[in-house]
């Protein structure tokens, strides 16, 4: 009972106090605080309207007219939670009350500022993703800027700005085909007339670039644009890069393709395999095809080492100078060691064909002269050096190449000297063949050099402590007859212990297959390169 | 160079190239002090050999045909012969001196060849193995999106008036704002039921408008509620028949455009407040009750080519294109016509919150457009 009394006590406290509260007084503090509230409101000042207004609600809780002008003042305030608060305070209290059309527009005003927050809140995202895009662009994470770009245009399709980062991210990845098509569909979408223009020359360039990737092959070492088919860089003279043929494509860097060399002494007399290192990812052609990213790679890789461009043109560094002609490499000059390497070379269609060059292999200079057939391929080369590594002599040798069914089929090198009148005139001339074979699927499957003949003849004694010194290199020496023991090698002299001869030096060869870039060992007569791929691995 | 077998002196030139006059100089120093301690051994059994001569280093005249002492390749290598048969005389009478072979002296005879990578390297060398890094980008490179309007506003005015409160005791009127937006049978219109379409239903006429026909002396706030209640509704409707579209991309800019609109209809009612009742702005605004006056008075403020944007038939009727960049300046300007000025009008009013200024200029102006 004791409780039951206590629970109408306080039931009826609200209402007792609500009549307590409405003395004279307190509807005069409660006009005056609704009358400063309207001035307030008046004024624009709903901050301040809306403390009166909280003031008369306090003298007069739950007055609806209050309510709702608090209401009302709170979404002046832009304080949407608080205004939703009091109408529903007041839809709860006075369901059918006098300002209910009046509540009815205000809460459709404020489902409007939700919706309206939630698209500002949308808008703020969507920006965000481009803010976020550029940021990650700027940190060279092009894939994780490329996923921003297009969450920006599935949200607004038909917005330009992300369909351009888009093209200007596969731009900057490589994938020029993929940017261009970024840019048509931009170009589509975007309504201002500059931008379009802009962007026309920008996917005119790159087709221009796409049409390069199908038609052109980078020089690894300088980066220069090639044609595909040309023989050798015009502007370092790097080469020579000839992508049909299945020479060049013999030594992929891939799994299952090997190359081994193997070499005999005379009478077959087995000496020893060697592995040959690989030279491209794949063939030729796909290794050296034009990439906008491949020939910054390789402009990168040689300006790392300090060497110049202008333009795509190379120049040089520091050390090396590069003297370029209208259309190619003149000279190469070392400023510091003093070599000098001269280049005399034609253009022969879309090729650069060279007809005479310095080489420069270990320290010792060649000067090498090619002839070329109709079909712009090597017929004959003609090879001059001193051997500044043995006793000086002015070497030549001469190759004759040979072709079946547009391969190269055997090359024939002959070699020789003349020494001098102190060494007792020596003469040398040894012929060497080489041999090309190919699988059925047309690939270099072996490639066999034999020392056909090598003949050593002195016309005279040599002169008194030479004679000595060659007594030692060959004890059975005698002048006009040919050297017993020269398949041993052809020596000329001694340093100390230490026996110097002429090799055959394959070397300045170099153009005819990358395999015979070797000089074969003393006592060598036959070396047989066996060539391996993987079964899916194609020259054309 | 001395001959030591003849004891003459044989000029010998073109068998060396330099690339410089430094490198030929120094090679010219290195061969002279090679070629004295040579000479300084052998001097030792023989008192008369001779120091080899050296000229001065000079532009090679070996390769150029007009110069006499050009030499073809024939002449070229026997001039490299004639300068090796004497060096290997002098090889000679130092291992006949008693020297090795291996000896310092004799090795230096021939200078060993000095490998120089960076001409002498490869000619077919693979292309770079490492992957080549991504070049940094400028983040001016990307484009910013023009889709979103910063200067729009954020917050739509809520174009609501405050309620009278009675004083505490006063018995009040039943279902009766003291300032309702309309008439006091209806205070406001009712909402309009869902738009199963994009289309847009214009408010009913008979709830938002008073029954009876607008009294000549409308106060400017009657006149307000009339034209702009009534408006607001049309917006709202607006706001619920693009709440259909699926388009983000439409249905953002209907919202936007109905976000202008708002902003408008607040500054027009604060204009016809502020204009007073007996303004032509407040009579026509309150005297606009039909569809058809409503669109007349807005074509008379806005201009003809508003109306169809006004009174929008479908949602996407509420997007009015080509704002001018500067509405304010357009307005000011002495040379726009009245059309430029009202369609100026329209874009002022759905961007700014007026300021009094404003208000009095903007009443001034709206006053000669509806003459």
């Amino acid at each position: 009972m004791c409780y039951l009394l206590s629970a109408v006590f306080y039931l009826a406290l609200p209402v007792f106090a609500q009549e307590a509260s409405q003395t004279p007084a307190n509807n005069d503090d409660f006009t005056k605080a609704v009358f400063f509230g309207r001035k307030f409101a008046d004024m624009n000042d709903y901050a301040a309207a809306y403390d009166q207004f909280a003031k008369a609600e306090s003298l007069q809780p739950d007055n609806p007219a209050v309510l709702y002008d608090m209401a009302v003042l709170l979404a002046k305030s832009a304080r949407w939670t608080d205004a939703q608060r009091k109408v529903d305070r007041y839809l709860q209290l006075y369901p059918a009350g006098a300002e209910k059309p009046l509540i009815d527009k205000l809460q459709l005003e404020l489902e409007f500022q939700r919706e309206l927050q939630k698209k500002k809140k949308a808008d703020e995202d969507y920006v965000e993703l481009f803010n976020r895009a550029r940021f990650l662009y700027g940190k060279a994470d092009l894939d994780a800027s490329l996923k921003l770009a297009q969450q920006a245009e599935q949200q607004r399709p038909t917005d330009p700005a992300p369909v351009y980062n888009e093209a200007v991210i596969f731009e900057k990845q490589g994938d020029l085909t993929k940017a261009v098509e970024r840019f048509h569909r931009y170009s589509e979408l975007e309504t201002d007339a500059d931008a379009k223009a802009g962007v026309d020359q920008r996917i005119f360039a790159l087709d221009s670039e796409i049409d390069d990737m199908k038609t052109k092959i980078l020089c690894p070492f300088c980066g220069l644009r090639l044609p595909i088919g040309a023989g050798w860089c015009p502007r370092c003279w790097h080469g020579p890069y000839f992508t049909s043929s299945p020479l060049w494509s013999s030594l992929p860097c891939t799994d299952g393709a090997s190359a081994t060399r193997a070499t005999y002494f005379s009478e077959d007399r087995f000496n020893r395999n060697d592995s040959l290192p690989c030279l491209f990812p794949g063939t030729m052609l796909d290794s050296l095809r034009y990439t906008p990213s491949k020939q910054r790679a390789i402009q990168d890789a040689r300006k790392t080492e300090g060497w110049t461009y202008n333009g795509e043109i190379i120049q040089g560094r520091p050390d090396v100078k590069f003297v370029q002609g209208a259309e190619m490499l003149e000279r190469v000059l070392a400023t510091n060691s003093g070599e000098v390497l001269n280049y005399a070379a034609h253009k022969a269609g879309d090729a650069w064909l060279l007809d005479r060059e310095d080489l420069l292999i270990d320290g010792q200079k060649y000067t090498v002269r090619y002839t070329f057939d109709a079909s712009n391929r090597i017929a004959h080369q003609q090879v001059d050096y001193q051997n500044a590594a043995a006793c000086n002599h002015l070497v030549t040798m001469t190759a004759d190449y040979a072709y079946a069914n547009d391969a190269l089929s055997t090359v024939g090198i002959k070699g020789g000297y003349e020494g001098y009148v102190v060494e007792g005139l020596p003469k040398t001339d040894w012929q060497t063949n080489v041999v090309f074979s190919y699988d059925d699927k047309g690939r270099l499957a072996k490639q066999e050099v034999v020392v056909a003949s090598l003949q050593k003849q002195y016309a005279q004694k040599p002169v008194g402590a030479v004679r000595d010194e060659l007594s030692k290199v060959y004890p059975s020496m005698r002048a006009k007859r040919p050297v017993e023991g020269i398949n041993r090698g052809d020596f000329c002299a001694t340093n100390g212990t230490l026996l110097l001869g002429n090799a055959i030096d394959l070397r300045p060869f170099y153009a005819m297959a990358p395999a015979i870039n070797w000089s074969l060992p003393y006592g060598v007569m036959r070396a047989v390169v066996t060539f391996t791929y993987p079964d899916s691995y194609r020259i054309r | 160079m001395y001959k030591p077998d003849t004891r003459q002196f044989t000029e010998v030139w073109g068998t060396n190239q330099f690339a410089s006059q430094a490198a030929c100089d120094r090679a010219r120093d290195a061969a002279m002090k090679r070629n004295a301690a040579v000479v300084s051994y052998l001097k030792h059994s023989d008192s008369n050999y001779d120091l080899d001569r050296f000229g001065p280093c000079h532009c090679d005249g070996s390769i150029d045909p007009a110069m006499p002492t050009f030499l073809n390749d024939a002449q070229r290598i026997a001039q490299l012969r004639t300068a090796e048969e004497i060096r290997q005389r002098v090889r000679e009478h130092l291992l006949d001196a008693g020297l090795t072979s291996d000896a310092e002296l004799i090795r230096s005879l021939y200078p060993a060849p000095v490998p120089n990578p960076l001409i002498g390297g490869p000619r077919v060398v693979p292309p770079p193995q490492v992957a080549p890094v991504a070049q940094l980008g400028s983040a001016a490179d990307l484009k910013v999106t023009k889709a979103i309007d910063a200067s729009k506003p954020a917050v739509a005015s809520i174009d609501l008036p405050l309620v009278d409160v009675l004083p505490p005791g006063t018995p009040a009127p039943p279902q009766t704002a003291s300032t309702p937006p309309s008439s006091p049978s209806s205070p406001s219109p009712a909402p309009t039921p869902e738009l199963p379409t994009v289309t847009v239903e214009a408010p009913p006429t008979t709830q938002a408008a008073p029954p009876e026909p607008a009294a000549p002396d409308t106060s400017a706030e009657d006149a307000a509620d009339n034209f702009i209640g009534y408006e607001t509704q049309r917006i709202q409707n607006v706001l619920k028949a693009a709440s259909t579209i699926n388009d983000e991309s439409v249905k953002s800019k209907i919202f936007e455009a109905c976000l202008q609109r708002t902003q408008l209809l607040s500054n027009l009612r604060g204009l016809i407040l502020g204009a007073g009742t007996h303004s032509r702005l407040a009579a026509d605004a309150g005297a606009a009750k039909s569809e058809s006056e409503r669109v007349a008075f807005v074509s008379k403020l806005f201009g003809s080519e508003i109306a169809p944007h006004w009174a929008a038939k479908e949602a996407t009727d509420v997007i009015v294109d080509g704002a001018p960049d500067n509405p304010e300046k357009l307005l000011r300007d002495r040379q726009s016509n009245d059309e430029q000025k009202r369609r100026a009008l329209y874009f002022l009013l759905a961007r700014i919150t007026a300021t009094e200024e404003q208000q009095l200029w903007l009443s001034t102006l709206i006053d000669g457009l509806l003459q």
